[in-house]
C-alpha cells in the first residue's frame, strides 16, 4: 500500500504523506498555505473551493471541498493562484477584473476556476457558472466576463505532466483509499475489507465525510474501473457505465436519450456533474434523486454485479424503501440499460426546484408516451421523484391512460388521478399540498406542451 | 476634467481575482491554535455538565473553554457588541447553537474531531421556539440600554378620526421572514498577543468598532487592541457588530499563550452571527376616493431573540408620504432566538414590503395607477421631522424609471397580460433609506514622488470603498487615480466609519476630502511661502489644484507639482488630516429615494415566478464611482430577489433548531435566477449639496428596498392573487 501520494499543484509535483486520505483537497491546499481557494461551505453547494483538476477525465472544474485528497492521486491539481504567468494574468481573470464581477471577491478564485476549466471543456454560456454562488455582484458581471472568449493557448502552461493520471492507492494508518484497476479487483477488495466503502464521484460520500467525520475509512474508489465507463450500444439499448459521470454522458450521449440529456442539464451543476456518476445517484437511493425518475420513464434496467456473478434488475425493482434497494453487500452497479424504444414515443422531463438552477427536485417527474396513429395510448410510463419514499411510477395512472384517445379530456382526468396518487411530505421545498399539485399540473403542462407535437 | 463619477476598475481587482487578497482565515500566523465551537443543542435551560475532562485528553487538544472557565473582566457595549448576554457568561442556554464551548486543538482536524465528541447535560427549560408560539404575549417594548432605541409609538394628526371619516379603507396584515445574510465568507478570527496587545485578524465590517467593543469586554485600553481586516468576503449586516466567540476567541489565545483561529462553519453562520428578524405588520389605510390617503396606521411586530430588538419597520412610513394622519407602533415577540441586527436592507425593507404592498392594493381598490396614488401623496417636506428634504428627485424617479421600463404598456386589469403559458405582470414600489453619518477620521499623505496616499481604517467588504475613497482624494488634489494608494482595513489607521448604513462614500468619503483638502492647503502654504516657488507670494485663497499640480486662479500657467515643492521643502512627506463630524443639527432631512420596477413571468401551472425584467432609479445625490455603484445596485437587486422569492430561516417547531442552516436548503438566488441582462440601474442626480461636503448618499441599500414589494405587486398583476407573507414560493401561488 503507498504511503505517500503524488500531485503537481500549479505545476509542481508534490508528495504527500502522512495527511489522512480522506482530508479533502481543499483543507490540503489551505493548511499548505494555497490559501487563495476559499470555503464558503463545505458541501459543495457554493463553488468558492472550486479548482481545476486534470486526471483521467481530463481538465475539470470540481469542488475541492468534498474531493477526498486520495481522489486525487497523480492530478494535476491548478489554483487561481498558479494562473498568474510571469505577472500576467490569465485572460479569464483579465475578463473579470475589467468587468466588475469581483466586490467582496471571496467568491472570485471559485469563478476564475470555472471560467478556466471551462476553456478547455469547450463549455461556453451560463452553464459555466451554475456553481458557484456570488452574494454581492448579483452575477451580472461575472456572466459578461464568461463571454469574452478565450481558449488554452498552444503552449498551454498549466497542464504539462505527460504521466498519465493513473489513480494509485494511498494509504495512512488504518484509513486506506484504495483505486482498483479492474472490476474484479474492486469487487475483491470490498469484500475483503467488509467495512469497506465504494466511492466514484464522491459528491454524496465526500458530504457525508465533511458532516460525520473520517475515522479509520476505507474507501474503494470506482472511477478509474474501465469497465464501469463503458457506453455501448447494442441491440437491446444503450449501456450506460456505472461509473460514467454526468458531464461525461452529457459529452456521449449525443441526442440518444433525450430525457435524460435534459435532466442532465438541470441536475446539479457542472462542478457536481463532472465528479457525480450515474450509479452512485441510483445507489443513494434517494426520493429525490434526479435520475431515478428519468429513467424510470425510459424503462430502465441494472446490471449489478458481485464476485458471485451478475443479475439484472428493472429499475422500477431496484429501490425497495427510503434510502434502500435491492442491493447486497459487495454488490456494485456496474451499468442501466435505456432501452431502445420499438416506435418514437411522446416523451418530456420536468424539474421543478426552488430557485432556476443548482437545486434538489421539489418534484421531478418523466413521462413517456406511445401513441398509436389515431393518439390512442397504447403504452405509458410516468415516473416521479420527491413525492414519496422512492422514486415511483404511477402504474395505476399509466393503466388508465392506455387505451384512451391523447386528448385534453383525458390529461386533465390522468392529471386529477395523479393528485390523489401519491401521499407526499412537506418540507422546505413544497408543502405536500403543493407537491400533490405538481403531480398533476405538470402532466397538464406535458400535455399542452406537446399536443402540437401530435398534432403534427 | 472631473475625475469623478467615471468608471474606474477597482483598486483590489487584480489581487481578488489572483487569490492573492488575504481574507482573515487566509493569514498565516505562526503556531496559530485551532478552535471550534460547539452549540448548545437545546433551547432552553442550564448546562449541568460538559465532558470537558474527556475531550482535554484527546490528542492534540489544548483545551475546552466553557462557562466554566470564563469571566469577562468589562462591560457590553450596545453599539459594538450584537448580543448582550455573551455566551459563556454562565451556565444558561437560550437558543440552539448557542456557543457553550470552544475546543481548542494544535490542528484543525483535531479540533474538529474533539469538537464533534463534546456533550453536554441539560437541565431543559420550557422554550419559545417560533414567532407564532410568542404572538400571545407580544408586548409593547421599552427604550433601554439595548437596542431599543427609540420610542415604540409615533402619531400625527388624529388617525382615528380620519380613518373613520375615510370614504375608502383598506387593512391588511403582511409577513417577512426571518432571513440570513449569508454572505459567502462565513466569520473568521484569528487571535494573537504580543505582551499585553492584542492582534485580531477579524471578518468585520466595522473595524473601529472591533476595536472599541473588545476594549470594553477585556478592560482594556484600545490602543493596546490592533485590529487588522484586508478584506471581508461579503457582510451585508452579519459582521457590523462583534459576535461572542470572537471575544471568547481572543481571551482563549491570551489563556493558551499562542494565536488561535476560529472560523465559523456555514451551519454555525445562522446563530453565530445577526440575521434579520420575521416581522408581521398590520397596515390600515383610509382614503379619498380621489386617491388622498388621509389616515394610516401601520403596527410591526417583530420577532426578538435573546436580547430585545426593535427591527424597525415604521421608520419609513413616517416620511416616505405626506400622510396626514398616522399612527405606528413597534410591538415585540420574544423567543428563543440569538439576537437579531441588521440585514441589507434593515428596518426598512420588511417595513416597505408592507406599506408599499398596502398602496399597490388601494390603488387597485381605486381603480389608479400605483404611481398616481403615489405621486398624490408625494411629501414635499419630511413631515416627520417638519423640515425640508436636503434632496428629493423621487418624482423624477417615478418618471424616469417608468419610461425605461415601459410602464406604459401596463393593463391595469389583473391576468390581462400574457406571454405563451406564462402570465406576465408589472408591478413597482417607491425605496429610501435615511442617510446616517458617522465621525469619523482619514489621512491623505502626499510624498515627494508626486504620488498619494489615503489612509482610514474602512473595512472593504465589497462594495468598492477603496476605490472609491482613492479616488475622492484624487478628485481633490487633481492627480490622476494612478497615482493616489490607499490603506485601509486596520485599526492603527485613522478611525472610519463602519461600513454599514450605506455611510462610508458619504461620512468617511467627508473626512477623506477634508483629508485632502488640508493636504493641499499645508503644500501650499509652503509654496506661498517659498521664495523658489512660482507661487511665492500669492494669497493663499488665490491658490488652486489643477491637473495635478497648484496653480495661481488667474494664471493657471504659474504654478508647479506637489512633488517639487516637497521636494525643494525637503520634505518627504507631508500629511493631511479631516476629520468629519455629523452635523446634528441639520436645518435638513436627508434621504435617498428611488422607483423600482419588475416585470414577472409566472407558470400558472407551477406557481414559479420569474423576474423577467427590473429596474431601479435612484436619486442618491452624487454617484462617486459609476462602475462600482452601478455594479452595486445591481447587485443588492438581486440579493433582494433572493428576499423576495426564495429565502428563509426555518426552525423545527418542537427542539427550536435550526433546518435550513446550510447554502443546500437555504437558497440565494443563482445565475439562473437573474433576469438575462434586463437589469437596468439609472442614477438621478438630486443636485442635494447638502447632505455632506461631497453631496454623496449611500447606495448599498436603497437599491434592495422596493424590490420585494416591487416583485409581489407585479406578481398580483401577472395572477391575481396577493401575497402578504415573504418570501413569494410556488406552493403560494397555486
Ligand atoms: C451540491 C450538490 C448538488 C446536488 N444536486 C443534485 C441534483 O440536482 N439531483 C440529484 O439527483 N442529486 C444531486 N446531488 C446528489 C448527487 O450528486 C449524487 O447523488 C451523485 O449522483 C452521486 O454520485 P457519486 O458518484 O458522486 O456518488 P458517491 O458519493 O461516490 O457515492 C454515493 C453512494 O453510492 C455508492 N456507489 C457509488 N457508485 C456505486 C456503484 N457503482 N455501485 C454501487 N454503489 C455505488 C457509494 O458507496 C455511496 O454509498 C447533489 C449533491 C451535491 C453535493
Ligand atoms: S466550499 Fe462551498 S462548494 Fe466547496
Ligand atoms: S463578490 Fe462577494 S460573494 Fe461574489
Amino acid at each position: 500500500m503507498a504511503q505517500s501520494l503524488r500531485v503537481w499543484i500549479n505545476g509542481s509535483e508534490e508528495r504527500i504523506s502522512g495527511v489522512a486520505p480522506t482530508t479533502m483537497l481543499l483543507d490540503y491546499l489551505r493548511a499548505s498555505g494555497r490559501v487563495g481557494t476559499k470555503e464558503g461551505c463545505a458541501e459543495g453547494d457554493c463553488g468558492a473551493c472550486t479548482v481545476a483538476v486534470r486526471g483521467e477525465r481530463g481538465v475539470q472544474a470540481v469542488n475541492s471541498c468534498i474531493v477526498p485528497l486520495g481522489a486525487v492521486s497523480n492530478y494535476e491539481i491548478v489554483t487561481a493562484e498558479g494562473l498568474v504567468r510571469n505577472g500576467v494574468l490569465h485572460p479569464v481573470q483579465e475578463a473579470l477584473a475589467r468587468a466588475g464581477g469581483s466586490q467582496c471577491g471571496y467568491c472570485t478564485p471559485g469563478f476564475v476556476m470555472s471560467l478556466f476549466a471551462a476553456q478547455y471543456s469547450g463549455e461556453r454560456g451560463d452553464g459555466v457558472l451554475e456553481g458557484n454562488l456570488c452574494r454581492c455582484t448579483g452575477y451580472l458581471p461575472i456572466r459578461e466576463a464568461a463571454r469574452s472568449p478565450s481558449a488554452p493557448a498552444a503552449d498551454d502552461p498549466y497542464f504539462t505532466s505527460t504521466q498519465p493520471a493513473e489513480a494509485a492507492d494511498y494509504s495512512v494508518g488504518d484509513e486506506h483509499f484504495f483505486s482498483p484497476r479492474s472490476l474484479k479487483g474492486a469487487l475483491e477488495l470490498l469484500s475483503l475489507h467488509p467495512g469497506a466503502k465504494p466511492i466514484a464521484g464522491g459528491t454524496d460520500v465526500g458530504v457525508e465525510l465533511n458532516k460525520v467525520g473520517r475515522r479509520n475509512a476505507v474507501l474503494v474508489s470506482l472511477a478509474g474501473v474501465p469497465e464501469l465507463r463503458r457506453l455501448t450500444e447494442t441491440a437491446a439499448g444503450l449501456e450506460l457505465g456505472g461509473a460514467l459521470t454526468l458531464s461525461e454522458l452529457e459529452a456521449r450521449l449525443g441526442g440518444r436519450v433525450p430525457l435524460l440529456e435534459t435532466m442532465l442539464r438541470s441536475f446539479a451543476a457542472r462542478q457536481i456533474r463532472n465528479r457525480a456518476t450515474l450509479a452512485g445517484n441510483l445507489a443513494t437511493a434517494s426520493p429525490v434523486g434526479d435520475l431515478a425518475p428519468v429513467l424510470l420513464a425510459c424503462g430502465a434496467r441494472v446490471k449489478l454485479v458481485s464476485l458471485g456473478g451478475e443479475r439484472t434488475v428493472a429499475l422500477s425493482d431496484f429501490f425497495t424503501g427510503y434510502r434502500t434497494t435491492v442491493q447486497r453487500p459487495g454488490e456494485l452497479i456496474a451499468s442501466v440499460t435505456v432501452p431502445k424504444p420499438d416506435a418514437p414515443r411522446l416523451e418530456a422531463v420536468y424539474k421543478v426546484g426552488k430557485r432556476g438552477a443548482d437545486d434538489i427536485s421539489t418534484v421531478a417527474a418523466a413521462f413517456s408516451l406511445e401513441l398509436k396513429a389515431d393518439k390512442i395510448v397504447t403504452s405509458a410510463r410516468l415516473a416521479y421523484g420527491g413525492v414519496a419514499a422512492t422514486p415511483v411510477r404511477a402504474l395505476e395512472v399509466e393503466q388508465f391512460l392506455i387505451g384512451r384517445p391523447w386528448t385534453e379530456r383525458t390529461a386533465a382526468e390522468a392529471a386529477g388521478r395523479l393528485r390523489g396518487l401519491f401521499t407526499p411530505l412537506s418540507d422546505l421545498r413544497g408543502s405536500a399540498e403543493y407537491r400533490r399539485a405538481l403531480v398533476g399540473n405538470l402532466f397538464e403542462k406535458f400535455f399542452y406542451e406537446h399536443s402540437a407535437e401530435v398534432a403534427a | 476634467m472631473t475625475r469623478m463619477g467615471r468608471g474606474i476598475d477597482r483598486i483590489e481587482a487584480r489581487i481578488k481575482v489572483t487569490g492573492e487578497a488575504l481574507y482573515t482565515a487566509d493569514v498565516p500566523v505562526e503556531n496559530v491554535a485551532y478552535g471550534v465551537l460547539v452549540g448548545s443543542t437545546v433551547a432552553s435551560g442550564r448546562i449541568r455538565r460538559i465532558n470537558t475532562r474527556e475531550v482535554e485528553r484527546m490528542p492534540g487538544v489544548l483545551r475546552v473553554f466553557t462557562h466554566m472557565n470564563t469571566r469577562y473582566p468589562g462591560e457590553v457595549t450596545p453599539e459594538t457588541v450584537g448580543e448582550l448576554r455573551l455566551s459563556f457568561s454562565d451556565d444558561r442556554v437560550h437558543y440552539v447553537g448557542q456557543v457553550i464551548a470552544l475546543v481548542a486543538a494544535d490542528s484543525l482536524e483535531r479540533a474538529e474531531e474533539a469538537a464533534s465528541l463534546v456533550r453536554a447535560e441539560y437541565e431543559e427549560a420550557a422554550a419559545v421556539t417560533t414567532f407564532e408560539m410568542g404572538l400571545p404575549s407580544v408586548f409593547t417594548p421599552t427604550v433601554d440600554e439595548g437596542y431599543v432605541e427609540a420610542e415604540p409609538d409615533t402619531s400625527r394628526g388624529n388617525f382615528e378620526a380620519a380613518y373613520a371619516d375615510a370614504p375608502v379603507r383598506f387593512e391588511a396584515r403582511y409577513g417577512t421572514q426571518k432571513y440570513h445574510q449569508t454572505p459567502i465568507e462565513t466569520y473568521a478570527t484569528t487571535a494573537l498577543w504580543e505582551d499585553n496587545r492584542l492582534i485580531l485578524f477579524e471578518s468585520t465590517q466595522y473595524v473601529v468598532g472591533a476595536q472599541t467593543g473588545m476594549a470594553s469586554v477585556l478592560n482594556m485600553n484600545p490602543d493596546n487592541i490592533h485590529v487588522v481586516s484586508n478584506f471581508t468576503g461579503g457582510g451585508f449586516g452579519a459582521k457590523g457588530h462583534l459576535w461572542p466567540h470572537t471575544i471568547r476567541t481572543a481571551m482563549a489565545a491570551r489563556e493558551l499563550g499562542r494565536p488561535l483561529k476560529v472560523q465559523l462553519t456555514r451551519p454555525q453562520m445562522q446563530t453565530g452571527s445577526a440575521y434579520q428578524a420575521r416581522t408581521q405588520q398590520t397596515i390600515q389605510l383610509g382614503a379619498t376616493e380621489a386617491g388622498d390617503i388621509r389616515a394610516v396606521s401601520h403596527t410591526n411586530i417583530s420577532q426578538s431573540g435573546l436580547d430585545d430588538r426593535v427591527e424597525p419597520a415604521t421608520d419609513l412610513t413616517r416620511v416616505l408620504y405626506d400622510f396626514p394622519n398616522l399612527i405606528t407602533r413597534e410591538r415585540l415577540v420574544r423567543t428563543n432566538h440569538n439576537t437579531g441586527g441588521a440585514m441589507r436592507p434593515p428596518g426598512d425593507g420588511p417595513g416597505l414590503f408592507a406599506l408599499e404592498s398596502a398602496l399597490d392594493e388601494l390603488a387597485h381598490q381605486l381603480n389608479m395607477d400605483p404611481i398616481e396614488l403615489r405621486r398624490r401623496n408625494h411629501a414635499d417636506r419630511d413631515p416627520d421631522q417638519d423640515k425640508p428634504f436636503s434632496g428629493k428627485a423621487l418624482l423624477e424617479c417615478y418618471e424616469r424609471g417608468a419610461e425605461r421600463f415601459g410602464w406604459a404598456q401596463r393593463d391595469p386589469v389583473p391576468r390581462s397580460m400574457r406571454d405563451g403559458h406564462e402570465l406576465v405582470g408589472y408591478g413597482m414600489a417607491s425605496a429610501s433609506r435615511l442617510q446616517q453619518a458617522m465621525e469619523c477620521q482619514a489621512a491623505v499623505t502626499l510624498h515627494a514622488d508626486g504620488s498619494a496616499v489615503v489612509a482610514t481604517g474602512v473595512a472593504e467588504i465589497g462594495g468598492g470603498s477603496y476605490t472609491t475613497l482613492a479616488q475622492v482624494a484624487a478628485e481633490d488634489l487633481t492627480l490622476p487615480y494612478n497615482r493616489v494608494a490607499f490603506r485601509g482595513g486596520d485599526s492603527t489607521l485613522p478611525a472610519a466609519s463602519g461600513s454599514f448604513g450605506s455611510m462610508v462614500s458619504a461620512s468617511t468619503g467627508s473626512a477623506v476630502k477634508l483629508a485632502a483638502m488640508d493636504a493641499r492647503a499645508q503644500a501650499a502654504r509652503l509654496a506661498v511661502a517659498d521664495s523658489g516657488s512660482p507661487l511665492f507670494g500669492v494669497a493663499i485663497e488665490d491658490v488652486v489644484a489643477q491637473d495635478g499640480r497648484l496653480v495661481r486662479r488667474d494664471n493657471p500657467n504659474r504654478g508647479e507639482s506637489y512633488a517639487s515643492i516637497l521636494t525643494r521643502a525637503g520634505r518627504e512627506t507631508l500629511r493631511g488630516h479631516g476629520r468629519f463630524v455629523p452635523n446634528e443639527e441639520s436645518p435638513f432631512s436627508s434621504y435617498a429615494f428611488g422607483a423600482q420596477f419588475a416585470e414577472v413571468r409566472v407558470d400558472e401551472l407551477l406557481g414559479i415566478v420569474r423576474v423577467s425584467r427590473f429596474v431601479g432609479a435612484f436619486a442618491a445625490g452624487r454617484i462617486l464611482n459609476e462602475k462600482t455603484a452601478t455594479s452595486q445596485a445591481k447587485g443588492g437587486i438581486i440579493y433582494a430577489i433572493g428576499t423576495a422569492l426564495m429565502e428563509g430561516v426555518h426552525h423545527d417547531h418542537t427542539s427550536g433548531r435550526l433546518i435550513n442552516a446550510n447554502l443546500f436548503d437555504y437558497h440565494v438566488p443563482v445565475n439562473a435566477d437573474i433576469p438575462s441582462s434586463k437589469l437596468d440601474v439609472i442614477f438621478i442626480d438630486d443636485g442635494d449639496t447638502a447632505v455632506n461636503l461631497l453631496g454623496a448618499k449611500g447606495i448599498g441599500e436603497i437599491v434592495s428596498i422596493g424590490v420585494p414589494a416591487a416583485i409581489a405587486n407585479a406578481v398580483f398583476h401577472a395572477t391575481g392573487k396577493r401575497v402578504r407573507e415573504l418570501p413569494l414560493t410556488p406552493d403560494k401561488l397555486l
